[in-house]
């Protein structure tokens, strides 16, 4: 029975691609749903990873160079801008992360067998379930310190990865005519409407302001990669040269660090995250998290993520974050 | 077993100069490194790569297979250093066999995943996201739904897997002999967990 065996086959082939497909695209907007956890990391030690993550974006702009030299010509600036994302862009993730969380150099929490089981029992979305949980279908990220300021390693996929996609928003937006500051108006907006749905609070049950302000500091990262004033990369005299270094503290801000920006949760994850949080009231006396805190608000200010989810606040569009930060967990609960 | 190299342990040995965890606060802090010398570090570590074999498990329904185990392993370059235990990106070989209910599977081909590993595993614990392409030799048996129920087939198989899901599309050409009738293509499809 040729027929029947084919239309069998035919039938239960196209179910099966349907049914992977339904599936697939429900979980494609999970896979950049990566978490991180800068609570776990109060009061321990970290060294500072500025010049370390530094070297190793120069690095890649140092072959970046190079390789652009060897084909010799003059290159549009956005064809640069590419050749840079491309160099270091993975499946989801950035290589910069991947670096950051597997090698030696790089001082992180948690790390190491022991630190990572200790994780596992504290990490502030463990009382979510890993398998209804979107969220914790891919790797949380560690923390790092760069320039004083705790981050997740996520922040590098965001910076140097989300980021070109802001960067092409706000570039298709200067093509058309549109000034800067509405070029990048544009970008934010859309940046956040990405975070809310496919990339973020709607998958993962997190809004993270903090992945905002890095997606925001990485556009301008690649706007002046080799455009500008003062453009990293230039050609000059028939040689493509790097004319200025690459510093991380040029962008960093204490935004970045998920224990201070408070992130936005949906109320099924709040109920989870907030008695972890709570767990985290008594470290807020800790003369390291104490000094960490105190220098934040020293050097904080009010971005351009913060105008804007302000605005969306006042319009009723999303809560107010600060009713998710560990000062207004502690003080509930005292009071 | 992952294969590193002696020079991955001479490199590592030589990066331990720098702090690599985190400690409780109050432990001395060593001398700064100059940059110049932070750069050489980061240089070798990136550059000193190793070749690493990790096995690789599936369990799927598919089209012609049914129910299917699959074993195999993915051959992958990257720097020595790493560890994995977070994720990798292994980028590389693959080869895997893959016995099912009703019908059998040689698969080799290229893939790249991104995944982690349990300290001292030799298998893919955990698959985040990856792809794969692959030629693939097929033998049904049993009460396959195919006609003839025993054929040889080979052809090209694309498999794509996200967290907790994996999902494969193909098409087979009969390569054993069958009546004037028979299909000679087939297409295939699955749905499984692992890569």
């Amino acid at each position: 029975m040729p027929g029947a065996a084919r239309r069998v086959s035919a039938r239960s082939g196209l179910a099966a691609l349907v049914v992977a497909l339904l599936l697939g695209l429900g979980g494609a907007g999970a896979a950049p749903g990566l978490e991180t956890d800068q609570f776990f990391a109060w009061g321990r030690h970290l060294e500072d990873m500025t010049e370390v993550l530094n070297a190793r974006v120069n690095l890649e702009l140092d072959r970046l160079v190079a390789e652009l030299n060897r084909e010799g010509r003059d290159r549009r600036c956005q064809k640069v801008r590419f050749r840079f994302f491309k160099r270091h862009r993975m499946l989801f993730f950035d290589g910069f992360e991947t670096w950051s969380v597997n090698s030696p150099l790089v001082s992180r929490s948690p790390s190491g067998p022991e630190e990572m089981r200790e994780f596992e029992q504290k990490y502030i979305y463990g009382g979510t379930s890993p398998l209804f949980d979107t969220g914790r279908w891919m790797p949380p990220s560690p923390t790092v310190e760069v320039n004083g300021v705790r981050l997740g390693t996520d922040k590098l996929t965001h910076f140097l990865g989300t980021a070109w996609y802001y960067h092409r928003w706000y570039r298709k937006a200067r093509a058309r005519g549109v000034t800067p500051a509405e070029a990048e108006d544009r970008a934010v907006r859309r940046g956040l409407l990405h975070e809310i749905t496919i990339l973020g609070r709607a998958v993962s049950g997190v809004l993270s302001l903090a992945d905002l302000e890095a997606n925001y500091e990485g556009m301008w990262f690649y706007e002046h990669l080799c455009a500008g004033d003062d453009p990293h990369v230039v050609y000059e005299e028939g040689l493509w040269r790097l004319r200025r270094p690459f510093d991380l503290r040029d962008y960093v801000t204490p935004e970045w660090d998920e224990s201070y920006q408070p992130n936005i949760y949906v109320r099924r994850k709040w109920e989870k995250v907030k008695p972890r949080m709570l767990g985290y009231c008594p470290m807020l006396e800790h003369p390291q998290v104490r000094a960490m805190r105190q220098a934040y608000a020293k050097r904080d200010r009010v971005t351009e993520t913060e105008k804007l989810i302000d605005e969306m606040v006042t319009a009723g569009k999303l809560p107010d974050p600060s009713g998710y930060s560990i000062e207004s967990v502690c003080d509930e609960a005292a009071n | 077993m992952p294969n590193i190299p002696f020079a991955a342990g001479a490199l590592a040995l030589g990066l331990l100069t720098l702090p690599a965890t985190a400690q409780e606060v109050g432990d001395d802090a060593p001398a700064e490194p100059s940059s110049s010398e932070v750069a050489d570090r980061v240089r070798a570590d990136v550059d000193e790569t190793s070749l690493r074999w990790l096995g690789i498990a599936r369990v799927r329904y598919s089209i012609p297979l049914e129910f299917s185990a699959g074993g195999g392993a993915i051959l992958a370059r990257m720097p020595a250093s790493y560890d994995c235990t977070t994720f990798c990106e292994y980028r590389g070989f693959v080869a895997q066999i893959e016995p099912g209910s009703a019908g059998g599977q040689l698969g080799v081909g290229y893939a790249r995943v991104i995944a982690a590993r349990k300290p001292r595993s030799a298998f893919l614990n955990n698959v985040y996201v990856g792809w794969g392409a692959r030629a693939v030799l097929v033998r049904t048996w049993g009460d396959s739904a195919l006609d003839p129920a025993r054929q040889t087939l080979a052809g090209f198989e694309g498999q794509f897997a996200l967290p907790r899901i994996t999902f494969n599309v193909g098409v087979l050409r009969r390569i054993s002999s069958a009546h004037q009738d028979a299909e000679r293509y087939v297409y295939t499809a699955g749905i499984g967990w692992g890569f």
